[in-house]
């Protein structure tokens, strides 16, 4: 039947266009360009269309005007212009949606259910999607700016407005703009028809007083209303003012009257650009964040959270504060780093910052161990792999962290006794170790990899001459499965062992870690020499 | 280590783990705090507490400090009652070793002012210690697992005693045999200065009687060398 072969030709062309790779790309290419919205050509391509529009209607509206003549050059470029913009609009209309895949999701659900392919059905669904488009707001206003405006028909240059709202396709700053009033539609509503009622009210009244005044400036009921917005939007233009006394009277309520009305605007637009402005920020955010993997997640922005922070700004390491608390999360913006107000304690949360792919890390330093059990506990299940590092304060919580699934614990109140007692017994001990772990009074310690060149598998420890450069050798870290080094102490790490004060005639393997405590100058002379 | 009389004030969460760690160092600690509930609280884990009205000059004295204390120990949840028993403190007795917890980051300034000999920042040092975490995470491992854990590894100070077969050694001289498998991080001594000097720097220091030196290593290394250092020549 000849319907039948038509849908075996439909079919059999959407699955081919399916298999076609440079359609596809073709297709990703344009969506690149004109809708994605982190690509970097489309800045480009929107400069482009909006200089295009600004001169279209340049052109024009110096045209309008009887004593200007556009020459032949002027009909070539709004040729130009429209027909620019009717390819985008085709585009638009073709980046839309699929045709193929739907006629083949179509096909396949029939054959799974087992009812015929129906090829009406199936078209009228294709075109329904493509007509959907069309029904857009964004495409109407495209299609109406294709009109060509040059033509000596004035009406025709109404169309000119239209490719004015074109601009708001590509100036996202205004599309959030108008969205923020949309949200506010009941309320400004509500306000349009107060307004409208005290204005008919005012109109009305003073229409009657003074229509049949010798020397009344109003000569229509329009020029009544005209008379009462000026009013009651405290413009004042002064072409039409009251002459009797009773129109004074109502001109003085209609002045209080406009002022009530010109706040309550104010207020319902400042609230709701209050109320957005946390949306948009949180929205800056998130496309900030979508730039990187491996970010870093902050919860809880107290003392801690404000020195790590500073310290990963050093170590060029991206993260995003999490922060409930309003004052907190400012302290945290004004300090300059990216901020998402919202509890990490919500799972929607941590889901919204990409804790299931982008997150490679998480800090829990919450000053209750409870939400940091509860968020490590959260965190975990979400993304079997990040690294959790936890704040404990009371120690007896240790294990509770450790068995919800956090990496590392840090304890500060601990910390704090282990200071003061190591101080207390040994000051001078306590202060050298501190030193050099933290890099105070230029001592170092850091790992060095060795690399070793093809004839100097056999050297020993002896032929680094550790003395000379200054350098004390802390240990050596090795891979476990390589031979073991006499030493004095060995400690078993997660991927290494730890040879401490080996032997120094003892062999060095191939990417071997020296640990050393030196001066910075000297560790990188080091390095520069062997690694 | 000799039992000193040591005093912690502060009952809380802070007090408690500084004194517990003390009390596992055999010292011998009394916890002080002006609020009852606390000091029931640190009597509970076995903690010797008692409670006090610490803005008392003539509480203090009674507590020791002026006479058998020898350190104490601020750990007020509140920096402003950390200073003022430092001042308190500081004024009775000008040679008491004052240790004590800063909350704020700008506190640290005036608790030295106000005399405290040490000054601890637990959210600094915890700060650091994830930045460890993060940036190094290896040598933040092989510190956790080696000096700041259990395992056998300690860093101690042996002052070098009158007699001492080590006297006239450069430091140079110590290899692996003589110094028992221990690092030598550095030394103290006293008549070129108040600050230690690393290994790293003074190889050629001639050691005298009366230097400290610091050591890292096991215990029975330590304990050999401690010997070995005393024996007369």
């Amino acid at each position: 039947m000849p319907s039948t072969r038509n849908k075996q030709i439909l079919v059999r062309l959407a699955y081919r266009v399916n298999g076609w790779r440079s359609y596809q790309k073709t297709k990703d290419f344009f969506r690149y360009v004109l809708e994605d919205p982190q690509s970097a050509i489309r800045p480009y391509f929107d400069i482009v269309m909006i200089t295009l529009v600004l001169a279209s209607v340049a052109v024009l509206v110096y045209g309008s005007k009887d004593g200007n003549e556009l020459g032949p050059w002027a009909y070539s470029f709004e040729l130009f212009a429209v027909m620019v913009f009717a390819i985008e609009y085709l585009l638009r209309m073709w980046l839309y949606s699929d045709l193929h895949k739907m006629i083949i999701e179509q096909y396949e659900k029939a054959e799974y259910i087992g009812k015929p392919f129906r090829l009406f059905s199936c078209l009228w669904t294709l075109l329904k999607s493509k007509l959907h488009y069309m029904r857009q707001p964004m495409a109407i206003i495209d299609l109406l700016a294709i009109v060509p405006s040059y033509r000596p028909l004035r009406f025709l240059r109404v169309f000119l407005l239209f490719r004015l709202f074109k601009l708001f396709r590509y100036t996202r700053s205004i599309t959030s703009f108008v969205r923020v009033l949309v949200e506010k539609k009941t309320e400004l509503f509500t306000l349009a028809f107060f307004l409208a009622f005290v204005m008919l009210v005012s109109a009305l009244t003073l229409y009657y007083f003074e229509i049949n005044e010798a020397d009344s400036k109003i000569h229509s009921f329009f020029d009544a209303l005209y008379w009462a917005l000026v009013t009651i939007s405290t413009v004042g233009f002064g072409d039409i003012t009251p002459v009797t006394p009773e129109g004074k009277v109502i001109t003085m309520a209609l002045i209080i009257a406009g002022l009530g009305v010109i706040s309550f605007f104010t207020s319902i637009i400042v609230s709701a650009f209050t109320d957005k402005m946390a949306e948009i920020r949180e929205h800056r955010v998130l496309s900030e964040l979508e730039r990187h993997s491996n970010i870093s997640l902050v919860c809880g922005f107290g003392r801690i959270g404000r020195i790590v922070c500073d310290k990963m700004i050093e170590d060029g390491v991206p993260f995003v504060v999490v922060e409930a608390d309003d004052e907190a999360a400012g302290k945290a913006r004004s300090a300059g780093f990216l901020v998402v107000e919202g509890d990490a304690r919500d799972v929607h949360v941590l889901e919204k910052l990409g804790l299931g792919e982008r997150v490679k890390r998480l800090l829990c330093l919450f000053e209750d161990d409870s939400s940091n059990v509860f968020v490590t506990l959260l965190a975990r299940n979400l993304n079997r792999e990040v690294e959790i590092i936890a704040r404990v304060n009371k120690p007896e919580n240790q294990r509770k962290l450790q068995m919800a699934g956090a990496n590392h614990t840090v304890h500060p109140y601990a910390m704090v006794a282990h200071l003061a007692a190591d101080f207390i017994d040994q000051p001078l001990a306590f202060n050298a170790v501190h030193s050099i772990v933290t890099g105070d009074e230029n001592v170092l310690i850091e790992a060095v990899r060795i690399s070793l060149a093809a004839g100097e598998i056999d050297l020993c420890l002896d032929s680094f001459s550790f003395a000379d450069n200054r350098l004390v050798l802390f240990g050596v870290l090795r891979s476990p499965d390589k031979p073991a080094l006499k030493c004095a102490n060995s400690f078993p790490l997660s991927h290494h062992c730890f040879y401490f004060n080996p032997d120094i005639s003892e062999r060095i393997c191939p990417d071997d870690l020296l640990v050393l405590i030196g001066h910075p100058y000297s560790i990188n002379h080091f390095r520069e020499m062997w690694s | 280590m000799s039992a000193q009389n040591m005093l912690v004030f502060g009952c809380g969460v802070l007090g408690v783990a500084v004194a517990r760690r003390l009390v596992e160092h055999d010292h011998k600690v009394l916890m002080v705090d002006n609020d009852a509930a606390l000091v029931e609280k640190a009597q509970e884990q076995n903690l010797d507490a008692r409670l006090a009205d610490y803005e008392n000059d003539d509480v203090l004295r009674e507590l020791g400090i002026g006479s058998h204390c020898e350190s104490v120990f601020c750990m007020f949840e509140k920096d402003a009652r950390n200073v003022f028993l430092c001042i308190s403190a500081k004024n009775i007795d000008r040679n008491l070793n004052i240790v004590s917890v800063s909350h704020a980051g700008t506190t640290d300034p005036i608790l030295r002012e106000a005399g405290a000999s040490k000054v601890i920042d637990p959210y600094e040092s915890t700060a650091y210690k994830i930045r460890e975490l993060i940036h190094r995470p290896l040598i933040a491992e092989l510190f956790e697992r080696t000096v700041f854990g259990q395992a056998d590894m300690y860093a101690e100070e042996l002052r070098i005693p009158e007699n001492s077969p080590v006297c006239g050694w450069e430091l140079s001289r110590f290899g692996s045999e003589d110094s028992f498998g221990l690092v030598i991080l550095g030394i103290l001594d006293r008549e070129l200065g108040n600050q230690l000097m690393f290994t790293t720097e003074g190889r050629q220091h001639v050691l005298d009687p009366g230097d400290i030196l610091v050591v890292l290593g096991d215990r029975s290394g330590i304990d050999n060398f401690r010997k070995f250092i005393a024996a007369p020549k």
